[in-house]
């Protein structure tokens, strides 16, 4: 083993070794040579020695400067130094939730660990695995665990790293890459290369003469390597992670004999969502008794990013309001920080203040009247982001499909703000945009994807070039989109005017105070005796609405 | 580079700067013989030499050291560059103080004509350094072909000696003790009967003299200075009453002869701006700050100009001009 180690490290760092090596050859004889001079000359070439170390620097750095410009040979050059798998120190139990994708993960490392094995009974390593899903859901966490519980180096790189200006570039630095991997792989019998944000180099190539040059030569050396380590059977697994669709990959990067496995990390269900905040809230001074099952219901679609980012924030308010632990308090504050952004109060005229609270009130009731899945915890009129007043209405629960029900609540629920406005000035103002637009998709998608239009046409008509759908069909089609937010406006413009006393008092409540938390808007509408659609205890159910 | 790599680096280049900085090559207890010995192994060249102060003097005699046009031989200008640079490779590795060396160079056919070569160490540094041109560093180095003045006064002596048939015990005891001392200006240097006759010459002296040699080559080589025909020229640094001068003394014979009183000022004028530029150069050029004036004389016109050390390096830091200077020339 150890000659082995002492060829691997000759071939890594041949270069090394032979510049140094002159280095030092040159240093003898330079000894030996000013020995031999008269005193005058040594000194004389020692007192000019500060100088020509500076001449040379000098010449040095614009030789460096020019080989780069010009030649681009150190373009090139990959500097990446290989991390053994103990330093990484990501254990895996430090990787929270992502059950199913560790389980996968797990077999890999055990066929990376016991490879002889494996070769006895004949089987194949597996010398690709490519991470699939949604942005800060531990990807990269995942991988690092890969590589400490295999205790192997890991080579880190990121997909865009490759990507240079210059044709070829990319595709040396690939070779670079898997060479020093095999070097590796060679002295410590195995080696983890991960290439975060793979789709930089790894996205469908094109064929076309306009352009793309660069990124195809990169991805096609990727490939060649890819298949080069099946061919000598090093022990390297290449781990991909990419946050793109899978369908924007190049389908010969997916192909078995590649990247054989694919690990889809999704968003992390209730269960693993108070596993995170028990870890995040570990790491940190909190409250004792905090309800992590509370948080994490509220935390619904948020990745393990957003938690960790949520516990940040929370002990960044603790910290501002000089208290030693994090409360329930500041999380809620974190949440609304995190998911509505920081306040930025704007001056406003009162009657634009009115019409903004009229129109935040509409959302609030149709919201809390008509949605069945959503709730809400907060309104507000002050202005943040680019609004100037929000609904706070978090998903109570994650849910995996949305019925027609859902669709037409949350259209009505946009329009809400539209149809306060006018029911209270008989106009309406640009606050509306937003709300339109998002009201519009929904119906759309609801009649051209989805088949929920009144007609009865069924179908994904957007797969269809619209140059070939008849004039009717697009006619229909059109006409089902406007019948549904012209349904769901009378709806909503009914229900505003049963309830108008009900959104004069959230108008006064919000011009006076500004924002209304979520007790204030329950109080209010027990007041008024009015049941929210969504079900406090219960899991939502959406057959009351028609 | 890491930690390791860096340790051996620096080891390495402490050895080759302590390689660089041990003891010196000539010893100054070993001087002479080290010049010596240098002469004889390196150039298969027999010297004699000899240290008075801070003034190092080496004795070469040549079998032909002029030709028969009574110009330096090449044979003879080899041998003395070859001494020149032994002599110079020797002060500059020393850790003695020689400041001057001087290279006499005597024709075994004519011992009475010697060639005296003197320089200052400090003008080799510089030229090393390229801190002086080729062409200043030769103008500052002496030399000279004269008749030798200890030989041309013992030999006078000897003679009268001779009328009055002294023994050769005698004389020689009557020489030692009255005319063999060694010489009080550069124009004394000298080797005679196996004897250096040196001084330990001072940078005044030398500058004085530098002076002089520069005058009489820039008035030799100079198409429209020749006219003027300065042939004597005499550079000398005297105290009197505590004021320090460099006393310049020269002859201008071909103003002798102008009869246009105009045309025979501006020919004076000229002679003495080009003298003083000349001197102005040597002094400022060596910083030189150990004086009070520069005094130009003409001997055949019995003329004469003092300037003051601040004239002449306000002259030189083109603060005043030449104009100002000889104002009151006349």
């Amino acid at each position: 083993m150890l000659n082995r180690r002492l060829v691997m490290y000759f071939r890594m760092y041949s270069m090394y070794i032979i510049v140094t090596s002159l280095i030092l050859l040159l240093v003898v004889l330079s000894v030996i040579g000013m020995r031999s001079l008269e005193s005058f000359y040594r000194k004389m070439t020692l007192a000019t020695m500060p100088l020509q170390f500076l001449m040379a620097g000098i010449h040095a750095a614009i030789f460096v400067f020019m080989y780069l410009v010009f030649l681009r040979g150190g373009f090139a050059k990959l500097d990446k130094a290989p991390i053994k798998g103990k330093d990484v120190d990501v254990r895996w139990k430090d990787v929270i939730g992502l059950d199913a994708a560790k389980q996968e993960a797990w077999e890999v490392v055990q066929l990376v660990r016991d490879r002889a094995r494996l070769k006895a009974i004949g089987g194949k390593v597996i010398k690709g695995l490519l991470l699939l899903g949604p942005p800060g859901c531990g990807k990269t966490y995942l991988a690092k665990a890969i590589a400490t519980e295999a205790r192997l180096p890991f080579i880190s790189m990121s997909g865009s790293e490759f990507v240079e200006i210059f044709v070829g570039v990319g595709a040396a630095r690939v070779r670079k890459l898997f060479k020093k991997a095999r070097d590796l792989a060679y002295g410590y019998g195995g080696c983890i290369i991960f290439i975060d944000e793979v789709d930089a180099v790894g996205r469908a190539r094109s064929f076309s003469f306009m352009g793309g040059q660069e990124t195809n030569s990169t991805q096609n050396q990727l490939l060649a390597e890819l298949d080069g380590l099946k061919e000598k059977d090093y022990n390297i697994i290449v781990i991909a992670a990419t946050n793109a669709p899978e369908d924007s990959l190049d389908p010969a990067l997916k192909r078995p004999g590649r990247f054989d496995r694919m690990i889809y990390i999704t968003l992390p269900n209730l269960e693993e969502r108070e596993k995170l905040f028990m870890y995040y809230l570990a790491n940190v001074r909190a409250e004792e008794g905090l309800d992590v099952g509370r948080l994490a219901r509220r935390a619904v679609n948020k990745s393990p990013a957003d938690i960790a980012n949520l516990i940040k924030e929370s002990a960044l308010i603790a910290m501002r309001r000089k208290k030693a632990k994090i409360g329930l308090e500041e999380i809620s504050e974190a949440f609304e920080r995190v998911e509505l952004g920081i306040k930025h109060p704007r001056t406003m005229t009162p009657r634009e203040k009115e019409l903004v609270a009229y129109h935040e009130s509409g959302h609030l009731i149709v919201t809390y009247l008509l949605h069945p899945t959503e709730d809400v915890f907060k309104a507000s009129i002050i202005s943040r982001k680019a609004t100037l007043g929000v609904v706070y209405t978090p998903p109570k629960e994650e849910l995996h499909t949305r019925s027609k029900m859902m669709y037409l609540a949350d259209i009505m629920t946009s329009l809400g703000g539209y149809a306060a406005e006018k029911t209270k000035v008989g106009y309406t103002s640009n606050g509306v945009v937003s709300d339109f637009k998002r009201a519009t998709q929904i119906a759309h998608i609801m009649v051209w994807m989805l088949g929920m239009g009144e007609s009865g046409l069924v179908g994904d008509f957007t797969a269809i070039p619209p140059d070939r759908l008849s004039n009717v069909i697009r006619k229909t089609l059109n006409e089902d989109t406007n019948n549904i937010l012209q349904n769901c406006l009378r709806n909503v413009e009914e229900l505003l005017k049963k309830e108008r006393e009900l959104l004069d008092r959230f108008a006064k409540e919000l011009v006076e105070k500004e924002e209304l938390e979520y007790d204030e808007i329950e109080a209010i509408f027990k007041e008024h005796g009015k049941e929210p659609m969504v079900s406090k205890d219960k899991p939502a159910d959406d057959s009351t609405i028609s | 580079m890491n930690k390791r790599s860096f340790f051996i680096l620096t080891m390495f280049l402490s050895a080759t700067l302590s390689g660089g900085c041990n003891s010196v090559t000539y010893p100054k207890e070993k001087l002479e013989e080290c010049v010596v010995e240098l002469c004889k192994d390196e150039y298969n060249i027999n010297i004699e030499t000899s240290v008075v102060g801070s003034t190092l003097a080496i004795y070469i005699e040549l079998p032909s050291l002029f030709d028969i046009n009574l110009s330096l031989s090449e044979e003879a200008q080899d041998i003395v560059q070859d001494v020149l640079l032994a002599a110079s490779r020797v002060c500059l590795s020393t850790d003695a103080d020689i400041k001057f060396y001087c290279i006499i160079a005597q024709d075994a056919r004519i011992p009475e004509i010697q060639l005296i070569i003197i320089k200052y160490t400090d003008d080799v540094k510089r030229a090393f350094y390229q801190d002086i041109s080729r062409g200043e560093y030769f103008k500052r180095t002496l030399i000279d072909i004269n008749e030798n003045p200890q030989a041309k006064k013992e030999n006078a002596i000897t003679d009268v000696f001779g009328k009055m048939n002294l023994s050769k015990e005698m004389q020689d005891t009557v020489l030692n003790d009255f005319f063999r001392s060694p010489p009080t200006s550069l124009e004394g240097i000298g080797y005679w009967n196996d004897r250096f006759y040196i001084k330990d010459i001072t940078i005044e002296e030398f500058l004085a003299q530098q002076i002089a040699s520069r005058v009489k080559v820039k008035f030799r080589e100079i198409n429209d200075l020749r006219k003027y025909t300065v042939k004597m020229v005499e550079g000398k640094y005297v105290t009197e009453d505590k004021t320090r001068t460099f006393l310049i003394t020269f002859t201008a014979e071909g103003l002798l002869f102008v009869l246009d009183p105009a045309k025979k000022l501006s020919g004076e004028r000229k002679v003495f701006e080009n003298i003083f530029e000349e001197a102005s150069d040597v002094i400022y050029g060596y910083k030189f700050t150990n004086f009070d004036f520069l005094k130009l004389a003409d001997k055949t016109l019995r003329k004469e100009i003092a300037v003051t050390k601040d004239d002449i390096y306000a002259f030189k830091r083109r603060r005043l001009g030449i104009d100002s200077i000889f104002a009151a020339f006349n």
